[in-house]
């Protein structure tokens, strides 16, 4: 993907290439709430949703050599956080599996609390593909060209499951009429 | 209606800010007519919204926690193997030139060849060097520059940073600002989320806004505060 504006994170990136941890610690701080946002919006579940972005955040420390700018490194990054997310969802088992309780805090109820929402059950009866496409573009703020390098599809699909995930979630939530209406 | 419609990603573009500057006004003038044009817009903004108004989860410090353990439960040698290759390829270069330069001096025997030899070694020398010296000055802008140019200056002159207004926008509502993108431009409002009141001794919000976006490299997208 072509861009005109300087990468905020090439400096850090940088650093962390040569293996400068704290640098890489910097770059983890900057971007955890956003991957883990795709990853719980895209799951479901909170639980999943941290086992995904740890597990992107591993493998962008081991691949972080073949990371070669040509895109943003936020893009390179929810990209691998899209893979982790859908490799999580792959492995997931068709009954609960028992969890070691923790202790709750403020963020993980907060989270609890929208992931059992309205505006998730609306998400989650939109396929795998809608579901990313709408939360990378309104909720991260990527453009269409941004979502086609992460999801690896043309920028015209993109569009095409983008208006169909937003008609259909304003049908769902009761904001929108009868449906993505007929184009004749 | 007797006319056609707008292709609905037409629709989703006008939606947008995207659709071309040429197309704009026939597809606007058709919407503007056309009730069914006009509730599509409504949903697509009504969808948009729903998930906007959502804003960024927070990982919890645990799970924050966990992701530092994680790594450094990976073994070290696997992390700087690129980086040590490439120097140890920079030093056995840099040997072979040396080796061949004093079989080349010692065959010629003349003073002249010898400071041949030499600038060879030293021009490899100067790459690998460079390299490192080179990336090392990119690291000191980046602790120096944030600080001073990132800083946002008093008032309610806006604050110019690097990167897409879309992706300042939503890293600024990753840190759980009310901050949207206007005619290019990043607009943040400073209201605090029901969540995140502040505490006495905290520091405000727009302290706290003023200390995010000094971290960011300056650039040319336009950050706007309104109280």
């Amino acid at each position: 993907m072509q861009r005109h504006s300087p990468d905020p994170d090439a400096p850090l990136v940088q650093r962390a290439q040569r293996g400068d941890r704290l640098a890489f610690e910097r770059l983890v701080d900057r971007h955890q709430h956003r991957l883990f946002t795709l990853a719980a919006r895209t799951l479901g579940s909170r639980s999943e949703a941290e086992d995904a972005v740890q597990e992107a955040f591993l493998r962008a420390w081991r691949g972080l050599g073949s990371f070669r700018g040509g895109s943003l490194f936020s893009t390179w990054l929810y990209r691998i956080c899209v893979n982790a997310a859908h490799d999580q969802r792959e492995r997931r088992r068709p009954e609960p599996v028992e969890t070691v309780e923790t202790t709750p805090d403020a963020r993980d109820r907060i989270a609890e609390r929208e992931l059992s929402s309205e505006l998730q059950r609306a998400l989650a009866s939109l396929d795998e593909e809608q579901r990313r496409t709408v939360v990378l573009s309104d909720v991260l703020g990527c453009s269409y060209a941004e979502i086609a390098e992460i999801t690896g599809v043309a920028e015209g699909t993109v569009k095409s499951r983008l208006f169909r995930a937003r008609a259909e979630l304003a049908r769902l939530l009761g904001t929108g009429g009868g449906g993505a209406p007929s184009n004749e | 209606m007797a006319e056609r419609h707008p292709d609905e990603l037409d629709l989703l573009d006008l939606v947008e800010g995207e659709l071309p500057r040429a197309a704009q006004g026939s597809v606007a003038a058709h919407v503007e007519g056309c009730p069914q044009c006009t509730e599509t817009i409504r949903q697509l903004r009504a969808g948009r919204a729903a998930l906007h108004a959502s804003g960024v989860l927070q990982l919890s410090e645990r799970a924050r926690d966990g992701i530092s353990a994680a790594i450094d439960r990976e073994p070290r040698e696997r992390r700087f193997r690129l980086w040590e290759t490439r120097r140890l390829g920079l030093v056995l270069a840099a040997t072979l030139v040396l080796v061949a330069s004093v079989v080349a001096v010692a065959q010629l025997g003349g003073v002249g060849d010898d400071e041949v030899g030499g600038d060879a070694v030293s021009e490899l020398a100067d790459d690998g060097g460079g390299e490192e010296s080179g990336a090392a000055g990119e690291d000191d802008a980046s602790t120096a520059v944030p600080e001073s140019a990132g800083e946002p200056s008093s008032g309610a002159e806006p604050v110019r940073v690097a990167g897409p207004p879309r992706a300042v926008a939503a890293d600024l509502r990753a840190e759980g600002f009310d901050a949207r993108v206007e005619d290019g431009e990043v607009v943040v409002r400073l209201v605090p989320q029901a969540e995140e009141r502040t505490e006495e001794g905290e520091p405000s919000p727009e302290e706290r806004l003023r200390a995010v976006l000094a971290e960011r490299e300056p650039g040319p997208v336009v950050v706007r505060i309104e109280p």
